[in-house]
C-alpha cells in the first residue's frame, strides 16, 4: 500500500490548525480529508472511510467524543484508529476516550508535526 | 458498761488503810474482849462474894430469930402459963372458965411479946400438937396435921430443938410467913411448945443494900410458889413485883433466878425481869428453899470496858486519819507528778508544745519526766518539719490547683474554640467511638451531638465517594497513626435526611505526651460552594488553557512548517528569527503547562497513578529530552545508577516532572563546561534521587524561600529571564503528595544538590481527576 492510498481525516474546527495539518500530512503523501466539527467529521468518516481519524474534542454542534461515539456503534467505525488531538488533558476526557478505543491521546501544545506524523505512520504500518 | 475508775489516791488510801486497820480492828477487839473477860469474871467474883454475904446476913438473922425465940420460951411466965393450960385442960375442958382465966392472964403479956417483936402470930401448943393459946385468938386445934409443920413439929419433939420452917405464902394475907418451933421445958419435962409465926420483912433490908452493885445491880430472893417462882423481895427496878412477879420466862429470860431455884450456883449472861442484859450469879438457900441471885446491868458491868472500847476508838480514829494523811501525802508525792505528767500530756496533745513536765521528785518518776520532755522536745522537732513539710505540700496543692485551673480554662478555651470553629470537627478515641462532635458538625451532618457521641464514627456518619455513573461507595476509612490522612476527592457525607453533601477534610492523629496514639481528630467542610467554584475554575482553566493552547500549537506548528522548509527555502537570518519565534512559542507552552499544574496541585485535583517503574529509564529519556541544551552549554553530565535498582511503584508522568524540573534547573544555573551528575541508588527503604551540579549555587538567605511559588534567585534573574519560578514548587508538592521528601544543599558558585527521596514501597496511590502536565 502507498502513501497515497493512506487517508488521513482530520477533524478540527479551528481552521488555521485544520490547515496546517492539512497541509503537512499532504506534503507527507497521505490522503488528507478534513472537516470542522464532528456532524461533517462523521459524515465524511462513514463517506471516505479514512485510514485514521485525527480528533479534536471541543468543537462546535457535535463535539469529539460524541462523534468518537457515533464512530463506535457504525460497523465499519468500530476498527478505524482515532488519535485525539486536543488541548484538554484532563483524565475525564482521557479516560473517555480510552473507553471508547482511541490509538491516541495527544496535546497538541506539547507535539510537533513531525511528532505527529509519526505517530500516525506507525500506527499505519508505514516506514 | 462503764468501768468504775479509782484514782490512784484512793487506791493507795483503800489498800494503806486496809494493811493498817485491819490489825487495828483485831488488837481493839481482842483488848475489849478480854477485858470484858476479865471483868464479867471479876464481877462473878464479886457477885459470888455478895452472895454469900447476904447469905450469911439472912441466916444470921433467921438464926437471931431462933435464939430469941428459944430464949423467950423458957421465960418462967411462958412455962407457968403452959403449965396451967396443961392442967387445966385436963381437969376442966378449955372451954372451962378456968381455962379462960388462965388465958385472959397470959393474953397481955404473950401479946406484948407478940407486938413488940413483930411476931404474927404466937401460939402455945401441947405436946399432942393441940393449941393451948394464939395471941390471934385461935385455940384448941391441932396445930398442923401434916406436911413441913408436921414434920418441923415432930422434929422438935423429938430432939427438944427450936426449929424454923421454911417461909410459905399465904394467899390471904399476900405475904410469906415461917414457923419457928420451940419447946417449952420444965425442970427437964416437955411441957409444950411455943410457936411463933414470923414474916421476912426484915430480910428486905438485907436485899435492899444496894452497897457495892453500883447503879442497877441489886439481889434477888425467889421461892416456889406451886409450879412457879416469885420474888420475896422487892425489886430494885420494880418495887410493888414482890409476891407478884411470876417467873415462867423463856430459857434466856430471868435464867439466873431459875437456875438458882434448882438449886445450882453459877453465873452467866441473861435478860433480867425488865429484858435487860444482865451479868448475874446465882445461888440456892437451901434452909429457906430461896433462890438467891445478883445481877447487873451488863453495860454497867462493862461500863469500863466499853469506856476503853470508847478510848480505843478515838484512837483508832486519830490513827485512821494519820493514815489517810500520810497515804494522802505519799500518793501525793507519787500522783503529783503523775498528775503534772498526764497534765502536760493531755496540754501537749492538745497541741500546747511549750509545756514541760520539769518534774522534780527526785525519784523514777523526775526520770520518766525527763523521757517525756525529751520526748516532747524531738515531737516539737518532728511536728516543725510536719509542719513545713504541710506548709510546702500547701504551696504545691496550691500551685496544682493553680495548674489545673488554668488546665481547666485551657480546655475550656480550647474546648470553646473547637466547638465554635467554624469546620466540622469529631475526635474519635481508639477504637472509632466519637467523643467530641462540635456545633459545624452538626450543622453540616443533622445529627445531634447526642446521637453520635459514644458511638462508633461511622454508626451514622457516611462518607462516600461517588464515581462517574454516580455510584456510590463507602470511603474506607484508613486512619493513619503516622499523619494527617485527607478525604480522597468528592468525598461525600450523607447527612441525617440522607442528602449527599459534599465534604473535603482528613483526620489527624491525636498522641499524648507520651507519644501514645489516643485517638484521631476528623475536621471536615462543606465544600459544596467550593466545588462548584472548582467546578467554575476547572472549566475556566480547562477553556483558558484550551483556548491558549490552540493559538500556541497553531503557531508552534506554522513555524515548524515554515523551518523544516517545507514551504519553500528560508534564508538563515529568516530561520534564526523564525527559530527565536519557535522557542519562545515554545516557552509559553511549557509556561501554560506549569501555570496548569500549579492550578491543579492547589486545587489537590491532581491524580497519583503508580505503575511499576524504571527510574533509570525515566532518567534517560528526560536527559535525552534536554541533550541539546546540555550539550550547547558543553556540560560534562555523568550518570550513576545503581546496579540493582528495584522496580517501583510510581507515577510516570510525575516522575518524569520531577527529573525535567531538576535536571532543567541544572542546566540552565550551570554555566558552560559545568558539571552535572544524576545518582540513583537505593538507600535503606527508599530510592535516592540526586541531582548535582557545579551551578552558581542558590544565596544563603535566599534558600528558605526556594520552594516558594514564583519566587526567584536574586543570582539568577539577570543570568535566565525564561523562569517561571514554579518548577520547585511544583516538585515539591508532587513529592510531598507521594510520600517522599525533597531537600538540597548548596552554595553560591559553587554549586547545588538537590535530593529526592521516593519510598521503594512506591508512591501512594491518589485520586483525582486531573493530570499533571509535562
Amino acid at each position: 500500500m502507498t502513501m497515497q492510498e493512506k487517508k488521513v481525516l482530520i477533524v478540527e474546527d479551528e481552521a488555521a490548525l485544520r490547515q496546517v495539518i492539512f497541509d503537512k500530512f499532504m506534503r507527507e503523501g497521505f490522503q488528507a480529508l478534513e472537516a470542522k466539527n464532528g456532524e461533517e467529521g462523521l459524515a465524511m468518516a462513514v463517506k471516505k472511510h479514512p485510514d485514521i481519524i485525527l480528533l479534536d474534542i471541543v468543537m462546535p454542534k457535535v463535539d469529539g467524543l460524541t462523534m468518537l461515539k457515533s464512530l463506535r456503534r457504525d460497523e465499519w467505525g468500530k476498527k478505524v484508529p482515532v488519535i485525539i488531538l486536543t488541548n484538554l488533558n484532563d483524565a475525564e476526557n482521557v479516560s473517555r476516550a480510552i473507553e471508547s478505543g482511541v490509538y491516541d491521546f495527544l496535546v497538541k501544545s506539547d507535539w510537533k508535526l513531525n511528532g505527529l506524523v509519526e505517530r500516525v505512520k506507525k500506527k499505519l504500518n508505514i516506514v | 458498761m462503764r468501768k468504775i475508775r479509782i484514782n490512784l489516791t484512793t487506791k493507795f488510801v483503800i489498800l494503806f488503810l486496809a494493811i493498817s486497820l485491819i490489825p487495828l480492828l483485831i488488837a481493839i477487839y481482842v483488848s475489849y474482849d478480854s477485858s470484858r473477860r476479865v471483868l464479867e469474871e471479876e464481877t462473878t467474883y464479886y457477885f459470888y462474894g455478895i452472895i454469900d454475904n447476904k447469905t450469911k446476913r439472912i441466916e444470921s438473922y433467921f438464926s437471931d430469930q431462933k435464939k430469941e425465940i428459944a430464949t423467950l420460951v423458957r421465960i418462967p411466965t411462958i412455962i407457968e402459963a403452959t403449965k396451967k393450960f396443961n392442967e387445966t385442960r385436963e381437969k376442966n375442958k378449955t372451954n372451962s372458965s378456968a381455962y379462960q382465966k388462965i388465958d385472959d392472964e397470959i393474953r397481955p403479956i404473950l401479946s406484948y411479946f407478940k407486938e413488940s417483936s413483930n411476931y404474927h402470930d404466937l401460939m402455945l401448943v401441947a405436946v399432942d400438937g393441940y393449941v393451948l393459946f394464939s395471941a390471934n385468938g385461935g385455940k384448941g386445934e391441932i396445930f398442923s396435921e401434916e406436911g413441913e409443920l408436921k414434920d418441923l413439929f415432930n422434929k422438935s419433939n423429938t430432939l427438944w430443938e427450936t426449929e424454923m420452917s421454911s417461909f410459905q405464902y399465904d394467899q390471904t394475907d399476900k405475904k410469906m410467913y415461917a414457923y419457928i418451933i420451940a419447946p417449952i421445958i420444965e425442970e427437964k419435962n416437955l411441957i409444950g411448945f411455943g410457936i411463933f409465926k414470923i414474916d421476912h420483912q426484915d430480910v428486905y433490908e438485907i436485899t435492899q443494900d444496894y452497897t457495892g452493885l453500883g447503879n442497877t445491880g441489886e439481889t434477888l430472893l425467889a421461892a416456889r410458889y406451886g409450879d412457879n417462882v416469885i420474888f420475896v423481895a422487892p425489886l430494885r427496878h420494880d418495887q410493888e413485883a414482890t409476891f407478884k412477879k411470876i417467873i415462867s420466862g423463856p430459857d434466856e429470860e430471868e435464867k439466873e433466878i431459875l437456875m438458882a431455884m434448882q438449886g445450882r450456883r453459877g453465873w452467866g449472861i441473861t435478860t433480867d425481869y425488865r429484858k435487860e442484859r444482865v451479868l448475874a450469879a446465882w445461888s440456892y438457900l437451901p434452909a429457906f428453899q430461896w433462890g438467891i441471885a445478883v445481877k447487873m446491868d451488863l453495860s454497867e458491868v462493862l461500863a469500863v470496858a466499853d469506856d476503853l472500847e470508847k478510848r480505843l476508838f478515838v484512837i483508832s480514829l486519830v490513827l485512821l486519819i494519820m493514815i489517810i494523811l500520810v497515804t494522802f501525802l505519799t500518793v501525793r508525792s507519787v500522783s503529783g507528778p503523775v498528775k503534772k505528767l498526764t497534765y502536760v500530756a493531755a496540754e501537749i496533745s492538745r497541741g500546747n508544745f511549750a509545756l514541760r513536765a520539769d518534774v522534780k521528785s527526785n525519784d523514777e518518776i523526775e526520770d520518766l519526766g525527763q523521757s517525756f520532755d525529751q520526748m516532747t522536745n524531738s515531737l516539737l522537732k518532728s511536728q516543725e518539719k510536719l509542719k513545713d513539710k504541710s506548709r510546702e505540700l500547701e504551696k504545691n496543692l496550691r500551685i496544682l490547683h493553680e495548674e489545673k485551673q488554668n488546665a481547666v480554662q485551657a480546655k475550656e478555651k480550647l474546648d470553646a474554640i473547637l466547638y465554635g470553629i467554624g469546620e466540622g470537627v469529631f475526635v474519635v478515641d481508639q477504637e472509632g467511638r466519637i467523643n467530641v462532635f462540635n456545633r459545624e458538625a452538626q450543622n453540616i451532618s443533622g445529627f445531634g451531638a447526642e446521637e453520635v457521641v459514644g458511638k462508633k464514627y461511622d454508626h451514622n456518619l457516611k462518607f462516600l465517594v461517588e464515581d462517574k455513573n454516580k455510584k456510590t461507595s463507602n470511603i474506607f476509612w484508613n486512619f493513619n497513626p503516622e499523619r494527617i490522612a485527607n478525604f480522597p476527592a468528592g468525598a461525600l457525607l450523607m447527612d441525617k435526611s440522607g442528602k449527599k453533601i459534599p465534604v473535603q477534610g482528613g483526620s489527624a492523629p491525636l498522641k499524648d505526651n507520651f507519644g501514645e496514639l489516643i485517638g484521631y481528630a476528623v475536621v471536615f467542610r462543606d465544600v459544596t460552594k467550593e466545588r462548584e467554584i472548582d467546578r467554575a475554575k476547572t472549566e475556566f482553566v480547562s477553556l483558558a488553557s484550551h483556548q491558549l493552547r490552540t493559538p500556541l500549537s497553531t503557531i508552534n506548528w506554522y513555524a515548524e512548517m515554515l523551518l523544516d522548509e517545507e514551504i519553500g527555502k528560508i534564508n538563515e537570518n529568516q530561520k534564526k528569527y523564525l527559530h527565536s519565534l519557535y522557542e519562545a512559542s515554545n516557552r509559553m507552552v511549557q509556561l501554560v503547562n506549569a501555570l496548569l499544574n500549579v492550578s491543579r496541585i492547589e486545587l489537590g485535583t491532581f491524580a497519583i497513578d503508580p505503575e511499576p517503574i524504571d527510574f533509570k529509564e525515566v532518567a534517560d529519556s528526560v536527559i535525552n529530552e534536554q541533550i541539546r541544551q546540555i550539550e550547547g552549554k558543553k556540560l560534562k553530565l555523568s550518570r550513576e545508577y545503581d546496579p540493582n535498582l528495584p522496580v517501583v511503584n510510581a507515577d510516570p508522568k510525575l516522575l518524569r516532572i520531577i527529573f525535567q524540573n531538576l535536571l532543567s534547573n541544572s542546566v540552565k544555573y550551570t554555566p558552560e563546561q559545568g558539571k552535572i551528575s544524576i545518582k540513583i541508588k537505593k538507600q535503606d527503604k527508599n530510592i535516592m534521587i540526586s541531582i548535582i551540579d557545579t551551578g552558581y549555587g542558590i544565596p544563603k538567605n535566599q534558600q528558605m524561600r526556594i520552594f516558594t511559588k514564583l519566587f526567584r534567585a536574586d543570582n539568577v534573574l539577570e543570568k535566565d529571564t525564561d523562569g517561571s519560578g514554579l518548577g520547585l514548587y511544583v516538585v515539591k508538592s508532587i513529592v510531598e503528595q507521594a510520600g517522599g521528601k525533597i531537600w538540597f544543599e548548596s552554595e553560591e558558585n559553587k554549586g547545588t544538590s538537590f535530593f529526592v527521596s521516593i519510598p521503594a514501597s512506591g508512591m501512594q496511590k491518589k485520586r483525582g481527576n486531573k493530570v499533571l502536565a509535562s
